[in-house]
């Protein structure tokens, strides 16, 4: 039975069917046989008896007359059927009266005791008994003994037909039912197909195509429309996740961002206040003193908070680094024991540290170490009245590993299991009356713990509540290297969307169109795309994904490429990612790219050149370097220059240019780009070279049409120079001002 | 009276670290950016410069390998002070040329051991 549960539904479906025709065909030629052989055998006794019954009368003669050699004669015409095994007459008392044996037949050896009549089978034989009447009264009886031969004969030919027949008919049912078990099994392995194929190629987009309106046509439909359901659930999912993602990412980068913001104002109210402090010691105003010295303090607190929240952020970031240098441990100890100083006698705790001078060096993060330290023994201060804290430092082997244990004891007032539960758990303290009466962020503790897991050890704790607690850090002498990746917590933030990967193009581009364009042909080319629909996104994305490039729109709303640019080169992390601009720039940006000042169209405004020109008359001792290849527009400018009151310098060409710059530094250089031997797009990137130069105020004078490969050659510039000024316009333009007030000096 | 020069574009973190040092007695030079940086270092000769490392221009690595390559500038001192305080940063600062380093937020004390010592170890050799 196992064994056909386990069949293939194709051949179940075909034994099924020809088990059944077999059991019909053997029934049917079963009651046939039967029936068959029951009429045979009535005839047989029917045939015999009326023989019986010819003999009785033949024979009521001569039994009347008691001739016995009538009788023999008689029952001796029985040579004819050769079925007859052997014959008696008996008398009216039962005596044998003739009798007949077929020679060479082993039939009945002696007369059979007389029997009224009737007949009887038996395994060989057919015995009848005939009484002969004459008026009514008994005679005798005729005895036959017939062989069953003929019956037998029959039967076993009568088998072999039903043989042949069911042979023949399973045969014929098997190539049916081979036929016409597809019409259910080819619609289940259907559906067995597309369900393997869904699950393989994760596609839930497949469907499975119905064939009938039966039951099986209704388990398709459900199929399908179970297929449905999951594809839209995914679809939902899929956009819950990136939301998700983008949320946990934009928390990511905003904590880390705030953060740094935050200190920023902070650093400034702890150094004023700081500076109050010494006024007021100075100035001899004691009084303020004290309050002065509150803000401090509670500035300090803030800043440890927002320390605490950056650390944080950046663990489960995965952006946390370690920096693994060797170092001596009593040193380290040290420097803990005396930043801790303060707030251990604050509570009048006393410290008492075994740290023995032989226990040597370590290599992880020193840092990292006595932030862990000065956490867990800023706990047992806080926490600790008027007892005593102990910080125990010993060295243990342990597996093919040396360790060091950090055992910090404090006599405070300890945590319940529960409590204890909870110490690890990000934002949670003890209890909430905990931070209200000891104050903190519930972090310090869960940024220790994580510390502690990336240089490849871990931080536990023992405690009662009221005996005080005991926290033991156990680090590996010797940081494994793999402990770093291994460091960042299992439950933190899904990595891979803040890692950087290889290949990642990110296309910056407010344009859906662009975007797309962009990232299929990236795509394409087996980039791993990423695209950004505002400037304030890209730079966002820039930080989180660490592209390999990246695509920039220079034409955008609220924050346009050159912004995002600035921003980029701005960003010691970012500044060395190649950025490709896609569109082509107005000619004013063109101009703010190379570092200039101001810009000019050709053909020349006249009024707009002299209102530039005044823009930048700060004296007039100092000159204009006017570089123009074009012998017309130099004559030109150089007369409504000169009418301005200005000194004019001419050059050709960029090299000129250079030489001119290098014989007497001008007051402002108008350049034109288009030039032969040095353009000036290399004389810009030239000029720059040079640091004393850079402050020269450049007008760009371009024509209006910038051809795609002088765009090319532009955003190699673009990249270049920005990468050495991404300065503020105010700035520059003070700069400038500097520059040329300086000069006529 | 030793002259100081401090590179920082942050207003405020120039004018507390400004006072802060003259009221003890220092004359101090302020730019503020790299590239200013140089130039002051280059035409005053400060006794020590105090490097902010995040500056617009050219920022305090470049500006500290500029004035340490430099032969009137190449002895001239430099702490440098970043804001990010992560450990590579101290490793990175001594790498450009720096002689010392100290984190942000300034701790006062902490930064005036550490002028101390540069130009007493100056002033001996």
């Amino acid at each position: 039975m196992r064994a056909f549960r386990d069949l293939s539904i194709k051949r179940k479906l075909t034994l099924i069917i020809m088990a059944t025709s077999f059991v019909a065909l053997l029934l049917a030629c079963t009651a046939f046989l039967a029936y068959d052989w029951v009429t045979f055998r009535r005839g047989m006794v029917e045939a015999l008896s009326s023989q019986a019954e010819s003999i009785g009368i033949n024979s009521s003669a001569a039994l009347a007359f008691n001739v016995q050699g009538s009788g023999n004669e008689i029952l001796a015409s029985l040579r004819a059927q050769p079925h007859v095994v052997s014959a008696y007459i008996f008398d009216k008392d039962g005596s044998v009266f003739a009798q007949y044996r077929r020679s060479g037949v082993n039939g009945q050896a002696s007369a059979p005791k007389l029997q009224p009549a009737g007949h009887y089978f038996d395994s060989n034989y057919l015995h009848l008994f005939q009484p002969i009447l004459q008026a009514g009264d008994r005679i005798g009886t005729v005895y036959i003994q017939s062989d069953l031969d003929q019956v037998n004969t029959r039967l076993r030919r009568y088998l072999m037909i039903v043989a042949f027949i069911i042979a023949a008919a399973l045969a014929v049912a098997f190539m049916f039912s081979s036929g016409l078990q597809r019409v259910v099994s080819g619609p289940i392995l259907h559906l067995a197909e597309i369900e393997t194929r869904v699950h393989q190629e994760n596609d839930y987009s497949i469907r499975a195509t119905k064939e009938s309106n039966d039951e099986l046509g209704l388990l398709i439909d459900g199929f399908n429309e179970m297929l449905k359901k999951i594809q839209d659930r995914d679809a939902l999912l899929t956009i819950a996740k990136d939301k998700a993602e983008e949320a946990n990412r934009t928390k990511s980068s905003f904590l880390a961002n705030m953060s740094h913001e935050l200190r920023t104002p902070l650093n400034a109210i702890l150094g004023y206040s700081e500076m109050l402090i010494e006024d007021a010691q100075d100035t001899g105003s004691e009084e303020a003193v004290p309050d002065l010295q509150k803000i401090h303090a509670a500035g300090k607190h803030l800043l440890s908070l927002i320390n605490d929240v950056l650390d944080l952020s950046k663990i489960e970031a995965g952006k946390m680094e370690l920096y693994v240098e060797s170092f001596e441990i009593p040193a380290a100890v040290h420097e803990v024991v005396t930043t801790i100083q303060p707030l251990v006698a604050k509570n009048e705790n006393v410290l008492k540290v075994n740290c023995p001078a032989e226990i040597g060096g370590m290599r992880s993060d020193v840092t990292r170490v006595r932030q862990v330290l000065f956490n867990l023994l800023s706990n047992a201060s806080k926490f600790t009245d008027r007892g005593v804290i102990s910080l125990d430092v010993s060295a243990k082997p342990r597996g093919d590993q040396d360790w060091i244990v950090f055992k910090i004891k404090d006599t405070g007032i300890g945590m319940t299991p529960e409590q204890m539960g909870k110490l690890f758990q990000t934002f949670s303290q003890a209890d909430a009356s905990t931070t209200r009466k000891y104050g903190g962020t519930g972090l310090g503790l869960v940024i220790s713990r994580r510390f502690c897991q990336m240089m490849g050890g871990d931080v536990v704790v023992e405690s009662e509540s009221g005996s005080g607690s005991t926290f033991t850090v156990q680090l590996p002498r010797h940081m494994p290297e793999e402990a770093k990746a291994e460091g960042v917590p299992a439950e933190s933030e899904p990595k891979e969307a803040l890692t950087p990967q290889p290949n990642t193009i990110l296309v910056i581009d407010d344009e859906e169109s662009a975007r797309d364009l962009a990232t299929r042909l990236l795509t394409k080319e087996g980039f791993n795309v990423q695209a950004a629909s505002s400037g304030e996104e890209g730079l966002r994305l820039a930080r989180e994904l660490h592209p390999t490039a990246i695509t920039l729109d220079v034409l955008m709303p609220n924050m346009d490429g050159w912004s995002v640019l600035k921003a980029l080169k701005a960003d010691k992390e970012l500044a060395d990612i190649p950025v490709i601009l896609l569109t082509i720039v107005e000619d004013k940006q063109l101009g703010y790219a190379l570092g200039a000042r101001d810009y000019l169209t050709k053909p020349i405004d006249r009024e707009r050149l002299t209102s530039i020109l005044k823009k930048y008359r700060v004296d007039n001792n100092s000159h204009v370097l006017v570089i123009e290849d074009d012998i017309g527009i130099r004559e030109m400018m150089r007369r409504v220059l000169e009418k301005e009151g200005w000194n004019v310098r001419e050059a050709e060409n960029g090299r000129e240019g250079l030489d001119r710059v290098a014989e007497e530094r001008p007051g402002l250089i108008l350049l034109d780009l288009m030039m032969p031997l040095m353009d000036g797009f290399e004389f810009v990137s030239e000029l720059h070279k040079r640091q004393e130069w850079r402050s020269i105020p450049i007008v760009v004078v371009t024509g209006k049409d910038v051809t795609a490969e002088d765009r090319e050659r532009l955003t190699g510039h673009v990249q270049k120079i920005l990468l050495k000024g991404a300065y503020k316009n105010e700035d520059l333009l003070a700069a400038v001002r500097g520059v040329v007030n300086t000069s006529k000096i | 009276m030793s002259k100081i020069l401090i590179v920082e574009d942050n207003e405020m973190n120039r004018d507390m670290l400004s006072r802060r040092l003259q009221r003890r007695g220092y004359e101090v030079i302020m730019a503020l950016d790299g590239g200013e940086g140089i130039e002051m270092a280059t035409a005053q000769i400060p006794d020590l410069i105090l490097m902010d490392m995040s500056l617009p221009v050219i920022d305090g690595w470049e500006a500290t390998r500029r004035l340490k390559a430099a032969s009137t500038t190449g002895s001239i001192p430099i702490i440098a002070l970043t804001a990010h305080a992560m450990a590579g940063d101290r490793e990175k600062a001594l790498e450009a040329g720096c002689d010392d380093y100290d984190s942000k937020p300034i701790e006062l004390t902490r930064l005036l051991g550490k002028i101390e010592a540069i130009l007493q170890r100056k002033n001996a050799g």
